[in-house]
This record gives structure tokens, C-alpha cells and sequence, in this order.
């Protein structure tokens, strides 16, 4: 499963999104305000879920703000971090 | 944005210059008897009398129309002592807590998760980061709300010196959120306000408070679950001219993954509303939030 289908499966289930789908979220269209509507303090969660599901930190203010301007653009941090492989389990090293 | 409140002075720029000349020149005590003036003055206004009825109006249930002014002007001038106060520590220095009753700080900031100060718009509330900074001896933060054309200023402007914290602006969107959440991680200790909802109303939960529902931001209570930290509840009491205490009220410690839903984090800002009311109870005079902060 590609990075992309992940990514919005686990936004799905550990943001609570309800009565949607991976196949509903446009992955070019913004996570923030207009697109998905996530408000800013879902970054907190989408921070949470990025380290324990794929091993991958978003610490540096600039590059969040890139990363989190869609699935699209997270996806692409992620893979670049890490290969586009997702963790089999919570990481427990961090 | 929370829409009825303002951090907007009610004096223009020209106003406060002359409580700064009189400061510089006389110190506090010609400040104070010029505020004497002024507090009355706005006291007069039936607009400025509004601004805290919400609140007097519960604190002094029945009170009549010659109570009911007395404590507005009450509220007014311990309020106008708070920033002479303020603008005098910049000025002149010579600010005094006394009794700082942090003994859990540093046990809290041992954890290595960071602390969560999660303080309210009660007494001399904007000393207190800067004696946080002073006493945690860790990288202090502060989430500020700002508009256009506030004149109002912070004790490192009077000082003309670089604030002893860093300042993260409200509105930021979720890059400041991030940077509270990696300031917290750092072990630092972060200063938030749980008593005004300035974000979005989805970030706000309702809470009892004075017998009533009031909504107040859960903002604190997410960032602990996320990252650990404890949130240490304290209030901020003018107790003399220029001078204040801390008190550390309530230790709350969110579980993990509690999750995006502003609802799970009710109970907390339930703990925090009771704190304050408590506190309010004790300090009537020294709670400064001028809107109706009630559903109703």
C-alpha cells in the first residue's frame, strides 16, 4: 500500500474524521482550513501520528508548513525521511 | 476569534504616555493618584460598567445599583494598579513576588516532558512568565494575543530590553501550534492563558463556572496529551504596590490519545473553571476578563 493510502487511512482513524473515506480525500487540496478542514490544533495529533505510525519527526517550523499543505506533500516528506515505508507499530524510540 | 473581547486599551497611546511621564517622574504613587481620576471617570460610563456586569453580576448576585457601581469601580482601579504596576517593573524595576509557591515546578520540569502553566487574567498575570523565567531556569515560552493598534506594552518594552521569553503569537495556525509542541518536547516550560477562548469555537469546550456554562480553550490540555507534559494550573495575585504572589492550584495530567474531539479534554477545563472560580471567590476584584465570557 502506497504511502498516500496509509497516510489517510491513519488520518481517518486517529483523527476521528467521520463519514469519510481515503477515496474522499484530495490529496493536493489543503489538510488546513479550506480542503479537509482540520483546525490548527489537529497538528498536534498529525505530529503524534507521523512519528508513531511511519518513524518520522516534523520538529523544523518551515518544513512543517510545507509538509503539512496536503497528503500530497506530506507523503512526499515521509517517503524522503524514511522510503515511503510505514512502521509495523508504534515507535517507542522517540 | 473570540468576537466580544478586545485586547484593545481603552486609553489611547497619548493617555498611557502620561501615566509613564508620572511613573518616571513620581513613581507609582503619582500614578495611582492619577488613576484615582481616571477609574472614576470611566467608572461614570455606562459602556466600560457593561464590559464587567457578566461577571460582578455573578460574583455579587442581588447586589443594588450603588453596590454594583462601587464594585466595577473596584474592579476598574485594582485593574489599573495592575498595569501601573506593570509599567512601572519596565520603568524603574523593583517588582516583588513574594512567597512563590512553585515547590512542584521543579519536580514537574524533572520529568523531562515539559510543564504547561496554564494561568488566567487574574492579578498582576503578566509578571508571571517573567518570573517563571526567572525561577524554572529552562527556556520559558508565551502564546500572546495581539491586534492591530494595541498599544499596550510588556515590561521588557518599558525596559527597552529583549523580552526573558520566547513569544509565540495566537492566529499563528498550525506551525505555532507545532512550536509549542516542540517546546514541550525540549523540556521547556510553556505559558498558556485557560480562561479566554482566542481561537477557533471548535478549540473551546463549555465548562460550569459561577453556576453557569462558559466556554474556555482546551488548547492546553490537548498539547499535555499529545506530549506529557503536566499542565500546572496557577494565578497570578497583586497583593501590594508592586508587588504579587503565585499560586499553584491544581496539577492536571491529561491521558494520551484523548484525541482531536475538543469534548474529551471537558473534565480538565472543568478542574481548571473550578480552580479559578475558587480563586475568583477569594480575589473578586482581581479577575480582568471586561466581556461576557457566558454563553448566555
Amino acid at each position: 500500500m502506497d504511502t498516500r493510502t496509509v497516510l489517510k487511512q491513519e488520518m481517518i482513524k486517529e483523527l476521528r474524521l467521520e463519514d469519510i473515506g481515503p477515496e474522499d480525500i484530495d490529496d493536493a487540496a489543503p489538510l488546513f482550513g479550506e480542503g479537509l478542514g482540520l483546525d490548527s490544533l489537529d497538528a498536534v495529533e498529525l505530529t503524534v501520528l507521523v512519528q508513531r505510525r511511519f518513524g518520522v519527526t516534523i520538529e523544523d517550523i518551515d518544513v512543517a508548513r510545507e509538509a503539512f499543505a496536503s497528503v500530497d506533500a506530506l507523503a512526499e516528506y515521509i517517503e524522503t525521511r524514511k522510503g515511503g515505508l510505514p512502521c509495523a507499530g508504534p515507535n517507542l524510540s522517540q | 476569534m473570540n468576537a466580544r473581547w478586545s485586547s484593545r486599551s481603552l486609553g489611547s497611546r497619548a493617555q498611557h504616555a502620561v501615566f509613564y511621564a508620572l511613573i518616571r517622574a513620581a513613581g507609582t504613587s503619582g500614578a495611582y493618584a492619577l488613576l484615582f481620576f481616571v477609574v472614576t471617570w470611566y467608572t461614570l460610563r455606562p459602556s466600560v460598567r457593561r464590559r464587567s456586569r457578566a461577571y460582578l453580576e455573578r460574583r455579587f448576585p442581588g447586589a443594588g445599583r450603588a453596590a454594583a457601581w462601587m464594585h466595577a469601580w473596584k474592579l476598574q482601579w485594582s485593574f489599573g494598579q495592575c498595569l501601573v504596576d506593570r509599567a512601572a517593573a519596565g520603568l524603574r524595576g523593583g517588582f516583588a513576588f513574594e512567597d512563590i509557591r512553585g515547590e512542584d515546578l521543579p519536580n514537574l520540569l524533572a520529568e523531562g516532558n515539559g510543564v504547561i502553566l496554564l494561568s488566567a487574567h487574574t492579578g498582576c498575570w503578566q509578571i508571571a512568565p517573567r518570573v517563571s523565567a526567572k525561577i524554572s531556569g529552562v527556556p520559558v515560552a508565551v502564546l500572546q494575543h495581539s491586534e492591530p493598534g494595541d498599544v499596550d506594552r510588556q515590561i521588557h518594552d518599558h525596559a527597552g530590553q529583549a523580552p526573558p521569553y520566547r513569544i509565540l503569537r495566537t492566529g499563528g495556525g498550525p506551525e505555532t501550534v507545532l512550536a509549542l509542541l516542540r517546546h514541550l518536547r525540549q523540556g521547556g516550560l510553556l505559558c498558556l492563558m485557560g480562561d479566554r477562548v482566542e481561537g477557533s469555537a471548535e478549540q473551546a469546550v463549555s465548562v460550569s463556572f459561577f453556576g453557569a456554562p462558559a466556554r474556555m480553550p482546551c488548547l492546553a490540555y490537548r498539547l499535555a496529551s499529545a506530549s506529557g507534559a503536566p499542565v500546572l494550573c496557577v494565578f497570578a495575585l497583586r497583593t501590594g504596590p508592586l508587588r504579587g504572589k503565585l499560586f499553584c492550584a491544581e496539577c492536571l495530567r491529561p491521558p494520551a490519545d484523548l484525541g482531536r474531539k475538543a469534548q474529551a479534554y471537558r473534565a480538565y477545563a472543568q478542574l481548571f473553571a473550578s480552580a479559578l472560580e475558587r480563586f475568583v471567590l477569594d480575589n473578586p476584584y482581581q479577575f480582568f476578563n471586561f466581556y461576557d465570557l457566558w454563553e448566555s
